[in-house]
């Protein structure tokens, strides 16, 4: 009995580990594609923007038998959690608020710390009239705000969990039975039209990132103040699916940091969204998504 | 000259003229209708197409307001700015801008990014626009439109939109150019018209003058004809005209006329008949006493043609000319006394100039009311009688004459036989002492003396002195003929010839026995003795005497050639000592020789030893192929080399040329040239030939000995001369290329003197300013935009930004500037700073470019060239106040070493050259001197900084060229550039995206060390404050120990280069043994190009120049980092 327990045994074993060498024999054997996963209203020109970055990287990828490229495009961060869900992105590119959020619906790894634009970071600044009575936040209690558009991450996201966070309640303007101390939003599409409700009075106080602010013309800034400005945030992030081999993570890894010390990795760099380059994140990085992620909790 | 036109054709010209005058009224006159006319309707069409156009652009306008008064009203209602800047955008020509006001007027957006607009109230009438939808109004721009973006009662605010008058002006213009065709058209049709009625209306009034001339003119000009024969004698003819006017009635008048003058006249040729067949002379004279008439008798007695006499004065034919003058007062007379003149004796004169005798008569003829009419002449020659009368007269006098004359030779031949005889008596009677005395003094003088007949030229006698001259005793002499010892070259040739002649004392030669000849001076005296011929010849023997008078001869010859000389060598000396002039020495030298040499040709040949060839340095008179002035002839096979080898002067004529012609084979152009006598005389000065005197001629024999002699005695003594004046000249050039380079090694050396205290200046201000303009930078950026501070703030932002540029022009200056060095093409540059520099120097300068093409490449920094001629564009811009011509050339050259040795510093080699030339009012010296200098400068105070020409000049040497400046007052200034050509390729110029002046983040640590405290205050808070780690010392010391103690990496080192105790460079290389990775970027305030490039720091260094910005220091340690 003990013998044929024993010989049913090893069967099992050497069926098992026959499957397992085929799997592991035919998986270095099969040809794959790197993928890499955005969101975009406009997947073609998504793809557009982010082919010759995946380009450059599959090119470089050939010992993991890695053979062409895809750049996987989902309107919505529902769709990409689906989409990661099933094995379909190994790389994905995206705001800190967006990965934190994949992060947790599909264990995600954010690794890599994008700059954008030559910046790596930005603030969000709350803004008012100059000659407004509204110096903090605490005072916007009863005040309306305006903000640029649903999906904007600083001039909406930040701000309206910044109020939260400071014990404001914010709701939209037409909500009904609202309590009166409740900071009601609106929303200008744009960032010129944002400061343009609080000088013309549409609004008491508005915010978006300090970049914006920057790019006011000097007229329409002078009649403005800040009131008040968020801890830095980071402007984007690139996580790895979990399932990839480390081995594999730190090549993908290898291949984007320097990319923007050659004129083509840059040039594809540029092309994905103006990203300037890619480092591996740090603790002060790691903060930074803390606060985001603290941030988050106050967020719809 | 006065034209003689008939009547007809003056009828003709008249009409035509009338006719062509009329024309030309009505041209002109339909022209000028015309003109008005097109004018008229320009000006109807240009003010109708205004009118049509303001109609029409209003309308449009206003729709176009409106259309975006309405497109508009949502977003601002909205208040969408950015959906209204889109609107705005997507607006197009004619409208120039657009303001969009809240319904306040305040002015929201004006469509741009910068948005100056914003705030401004609108500059309209709002309590009008509110009664209308819009207002428009014309201004310089153009027309604006105010208008209100309402929905029904709802006013969202106001808009004012800018329309172009472009369409107006263009609509103007189309107008003009179709009636500028038209004119021309209508214009074109009139002026050929114009000419075909001209020539119509000129073939017609010529028609018509004739057909009235005819009319008109044919019974005057019959009339003149029947005039001319009736005053010709023909009384019978008659006119024809068959007209019952005026013309008509004339013609019958004069034929009446001529009926009785035919009825009342005697033939004229019946009078002509008598008049010509008379033999006696006939004249009429007129009272005025000229001839009117005479006959064919006269024309014949006097030789005249008829043509010759008629209505000349009536002297003219009588010897005596008185009468002329008194014909006046003789006619009075005859008329008072009736007198009639007969048969008195008168001389005509005839035409050539006989006199002819003439019985002259004459009678007074008068007019009808009895005035003198005329005088009839008539005179019967007469001159055979004369004749006869005068030969008898002659006759009877000859014969008297012959009476007298024979009476008194008679008397006088008695008279002289008488003394004859006495004086006969006398002579013979002393003639025998005489004798016997002459034969005691022939026999005792000392003077030889010959008796010769005459004839036979026979000795007959000779005194003893003679015989003993001759060396022959006296019987042997006699007998035998004179010339065989006296004057025996002149046999035949005696000078005797009349016994009255004396030959006065003459040298001659005398023959001795011996054959040998003695000169005499000797004279010869005729006699006649016994009626035979002698002469008696004298001599005395002049040999000694003339040995005396030859050897005083050549002792004067002698001396005066050797005064001649003497003279002009010191006078040669006199050349040489006046002037430096080589050219001169020669010229003058040549001039007193050819006074004592004979010479067609003269030349000095140069002889360099070295490369044996003869340079011809100097020549006068005939040219001769190959041996032209500067020719360099090789010395082998000519007279020159012969010379050398010889060291003595040649002498080769008549014969000798042929033998030697073979021997010099560069002699045949001397012979082709057609010299026949050759002479060359070396010039030796310290034992060598320096040249060599060549003397030509084209005569036979032309040079003595004594030439040659004389050529080597003048050639002694200018050899030296010419050698010490090229010793001189050789050694003045020399002086003033030392001096010249020593001048320009000054002028460099102060330059670079300045350079270096400049440079040094601008370390400092450099550190100095890195903190004032580094902390202003960052308290602008952090204050808030209605900080009353803030504008204080910019303009120390201003102040140093202006410190900045000024010291960045010293450090150029001095070449301490750090060059992004490019290879480029200075056309191509040149190209892309054209509209610049039309900028900069204005309308009123004409800028004309040379450029040359293909053009060389050069290294340098194209920004720092682009400044370089910038700078001298402002210059030439400013010496012409008034206008002129600023000329930007370039050109691919070669300096050669010969430019090289005169300019100092430069290098042999290509070059390009760059020239900016200007026709202004030009530099005087003193300018040029302090040219180049800093903070030097000759334009009025606060207009310049000094340093335009300073930057240029440290430009140009920071790029390994040169810069020269020619300049003259009033003549204008060419600075001309030389920078070194390359064969390199072009580089690329690119410009670099504009990130907005953000300050570029990181995370890495840096450790910066910097001595300056404030400076290394600044530059940590900008780092910090950009996400840095920053890690401070104040020295290189301090760096290595918190180095050494700093756990973690540190990713760049920001270091000065310059600091007390250990150097930038230093502290890099031994923190590279702690952090092997660590990046470095040095910063410094003197960027001394040796120190940066080639001393201090190795090439390709990070390097940041002070003072720096927030931003660029950010820039640069993110670069630096992320490279």
């Amino acid at each position: 009995m003990e013998s044929k327990r024993l010989k049913i045994t090893a069967l099992v074993f050497t069926i098992l580990m026959s499957c397992i060498f085929s799997y592991v024999y035919a998986g270095n054997d099969t040809l794959r594609k790197f993928k890499i996963g955005v969101i975009g209203e406009n997947p073609d020109k998504a793809i557009t923007e982010f082919e010759p970055m995946a380009n450059y990287i599959a090119n470089q990828l050939k010992e993991f038998n890695v053979e062409g490229r895809k750049v996987v495009v989902e309107k919505d961060l529902n769709g990409m959690i689906n989409k990661i869900k099933n094995q379909e992105v190994d790389i994905f590119f995206d705001t800190p608020f967006a990965i934190c959020k994949i992060q947790e619906k599909t264990d995600m790894i954010p690794s890599m710390l994008v700059w954008k634009n030559g910046l790596m970071e930005y603030r969000t600044v709350f803004f008012v009239r100059k000659e407004s009575p509204i110096n903090k936040l605490t005072d916007l209690k009863g005040k309306i705000i305006v903000f640029e558009d649903p999906g904007s991450t600083s001039s909406y996201a930040i701000p309206k969990a910044e109020l939260r966070k400071k014990g404001l309640t914010v709701a939209p303007e037409e909500t009904k039975g609202l309590p009166a101390n409740a900071v009601r939003y609106v929303f200008a599409t744009g960032e010129m039209n944002q400061a343009f409700w609080v000088i013309q009075r549409k609004a008491d106080v508005g915010a978006f990132n300090n970049g914006d602010w920057d790019e006011l013309p000097e007229k329409v800034r002078a009649e403005l103040k800040i009131i008040y400005e968020t801890e830095p945030i980071l402007r984007s992030l690139a996580a790895f699916h979990p399932h990839l081999p480390k081995k594999f993570r730190n090549a993908v890894e290898d291949i984007l940091f320097s990319m923007d010390k050659s004129p083509e990795g840059k040039e594809a760099l540029h092309s994905a969204s103006r990203i300037s380059k890619i480092e591996r994140l740090t603790d002060d990085d790691l903060k930074s998504l803390k606060y985001v992620k603290d941030l988050m909790r106050f967020i719809d | 000259m006065k034209v003689k036109l008939s009547i007809s054709k003056k009828y003709a010209f008249y009409v035509s003229a009338l006719g062509l005058v009329l024309l030309t009224v009505m041209l002109i006159s339909v022209g000028i209708i015309v003109w008005k006319g097109a004018d008229t309707l320009r000006e109807k069409l240009r003010e109708g197409t205004k009118e049509n156009y303001k109609n029409n652009y209003e309308i449009m306008i206003i729709n176009r307001a409106t259309n975006f008064s309405n497109v508009i009203f949502n977003s601002l209602y909205r208040l969408d700015i950015e959906s209204i800047n889109r609107s705005i955008k997507n607006l197009k020509m004619p409208i120039k801008s657009a303001l969009i006001a809240d319904a306040s007027g305040k002015v929201l957006t004006d469509g741009t990014s910068e948005n100056p607009s914003f705030g401004t109230k609108l500059d309209i009438d709002f309590s009008l626009l509110k009664s209308r939808q819009s207002l428009i109004t014309h201004t310089t721009e153009g027309y604006k439109v105010a208008f209100t973006i309402a929905l029904g009662d709802h006013v969202a605010g106001y808009g004012e939109l800018l329309f172009s008058d472009d369409p107006l002006k263009k609509a103007l213009q189309q107008q003009d150019e179709i009636v500028f065709s038209m004119w021309k058209e209508t214009l074109r049709r009139f002026t050929g018209i114009g000419l075909i009625g001209i020539l119509s209306i000129l073939f017609f009034t010529t028609f018509l003058g004739l057909l009235f001339s005819r009319r008109l003119a044919s019974p005057l000009l019959k009339l003149r004809d029947a005039t001319k024969s009736i005053t010709k004698g023909d009384l019978q003819h008659r006119l024809e005209i068959q007209s019952t006017d005026e013309l008509g009635e004339l013609a019958d008048s004069f034929n009446r006329m001529a009926e009785e003058l035919l009825m009342t006249t005697v033939s004229k040729d019946y009078v002509n008949n008598i008049i010509k067949n008379m033999n006696d002379s006939l004249i009429v004279v007129s009272p005025d006493g000229n001839i009117k008439t005479l006959n064919q008798a006269t024309l014949n007695l006097l030789g005249y043609t008829e043509y010759e006499l008629l209505n000349q004065p009536i002297g003219i034919i009588f010897e005596d000319k008185e009468l002329a003058s008194q014909w006046a007062g003789l006619i009075d007379s005859m008329k008072e006394s009736s007198l009639i003149v007969r048969n008195i004796e008168k001389i005509y004169l005839s035409k050539d100039g006989r006199r002819i005798p003439v019985l002259f008569s004459s009678s007074v003829i008068c007019d009808p009311d009895g005035k003198i009419a005329g005088v009839v002449c008539v005179a019967l020659d007469i001159t055979e009688r004369k004749a006869a009368e005068e030969e008898l007269r002659k006759h009877r006098e000859h014969l008297e004459d012959l009476v007298k004359k024979r009476t008194i030779e008679l008397t006088k031949a008695n008279e002289k036989l008488q003394e004859e005889i006495t004086e006969r008596k006398r002579a013979e009677e002393t003639l025998q002492e005489n004798e016997e005395y002459l034969k005691i003094l022939l026999n005792s003088i000392r003077t030889g003396i010959i008796a010769v007949d005459a004839d036979t030229h026979n000795i007959l006698d000779i005194n003893p002195v003679a015989a003993e001259m001759i060396g022959l005793r006296k019987e042997q002499i006699l007998g035998l003929p004179c010339h065989k010892f006296v004057c025996p070259a002149e046999v035949g040739k005696c000078p005797i010839t009349d016994l009255k002649q004396t030959v006065s004392l003459s040298e001659r030669r005398l023959l001795k026995a011996t054959g040998e000849q003695i000169p005499i001076l000797k004279s010869v005296v005729p006699m006649m003795r016994k009626n035979k011929r002698y002469l008696l010849e004298s001599f005395v023997d002049i040999t000694e005497l003339k040995q005396a008078d030859e050897a005083l001869r050549r002792s004067e010859e002698e001396a005066k050639r050797l005064a001649q000389e003497n003279a002009i060598v010191a006078e040669i000396g006199r050349i040489i000592s006046s002037t430096l002039n080589i050219e001169e020495v020669y010229e003058r030298f040549v001039e007193k020789v050819r006074e004592l040499i004979p010479l067609d040709r003269v030349s000095i040949n140069f002889i360099n030893h070295k490369e044996q060839t003869s340079t011809v340095v100097y020549s006068s008179g005939v040219e001769v192929e190959g041996r032209r002035l500067g020719v360099a002839i090789p010395l082998s096979g000519t007279i020159a080399q012969e010379v050398l080898r010889a060291r003595s002067s040649l002498l080769f004529q008549g014969k000798d040329l042929k033998e030697i012609a073979n021997r010099f084979p560069n002699m045949p152009p001397l012979i082709q040239a057609g010299f026949q006598s050759i002479m060359s005389v070396p010039l030796i000065s310290k034992d060598e030939v320096i040249s060599i005197f060549h003397f030509r001629s084209k005569k036979p024999n032309a040079y003595t000995v004594e030439h040659l002699k004389l050529a080597e005695r003048v050639g002694n003594q200018i050899a030296g001369a010419i050698a010490n004046v090229q010793l001189f000249i050789e050694r003045v050039q020399a002086e003033q290329k030392a001096k010249s380079f020593e001048e320009q090694l000054r002028q460099s050396q102060k330059i670079e003197a300045v350079g270096r205290l400049a440079g040094g200046i601008a370390h400092d201000f450099n550190n100095l300013l890195t903190v004032i303009k580094g902390y202003s930078d960052l308290a602008l950026i952090k204050l808030k935009e209605d900080d009353p501070l803030k504008g204080n703030l910019k303009e120390i932002q201003k102040a140093s930004q202006r410190a900045t540029d000024l010291t960045r022009q010293l450090l150029t200056f001095s070449r301490r500037q750090i060059l992004e060095i490019k290879v480029i093409n200075l056309n191509t540059l040149l190209q892309d700073l054209d509209k610049m520099l039309h900028r900069v120097i204005g309308e009123d300068i004409e800028l004309v470019y040379l450029l040359s093409d293909p053009l060389g490449k050069v290294r340098t920094d194209p920004s720092q060239i682009e400044q370089m001629i910038l700078n001298l564009a402002v210059n030439a811009r400013d010496a012409m106040p008034s206008g002129g011509k600023l000329t930007i050339e370039t050109a691919n050259v070669v300096l050669d070493e010969i430019y090289t040795r005169t300019h100092i510093g430069v290098k042999p080699g290509r070059y390009v050259m760059l020239s900016v030339s200007d026709t202004g009012c030009g530099m005087s010296p003193e300018v040029r001197e302090h040219l180049f200098e800093p903070f030097f400068t000759t334009k009025e105070i606060g207009k310049g900084t000094g340093l335009g020409l300073s930057t240029v000049y440290g430009i140009v040497k920071q790029s390994g060229g040169e810069i020269w400046c020619y300049s003259e007052p009033g003549q204008g200034t060419t600075f001309k550039i030389y920078l070194p050509s390359v064969e390199e390729e072009v580089t690329t110029l690119h410009h670099e995206e504009d990130d907005k002046g953000r300050l570029p983040q990181g995370r890495e640590t840096v450790l910066l060390v910097e001595d300056e405290i404030s400076v290394r205050g600044f530059a940590a808070q900008v780092l910090r404050e950009n996400g840095y780690k920053l890690l401070e010392a104040a020295n290189g010391d301090d760096a290595l120990r918190m180095a050494q103690v700093y756990a973690g990496k540190i990713h760049l080192l920001l270091t000065d280069v310059v600091m007390p105790q250990m150097g930038g460079k230093e502290l890099a290389g031994r923190l590279k043994t702690i952090q092997p990775n660590i990046k470095v970027l040095f910063t410094s305030g003197y960027t001394d190009n040796a120190i940066v490039r080639h001393g201090v720091l190795e090439p390709g260094s990070n390097f940041l120049q002070k003072p720096f910005s927030p931003v660029t220091l950010a820039q640069k340690v993110r670069e630096v980092l992320d490279r």
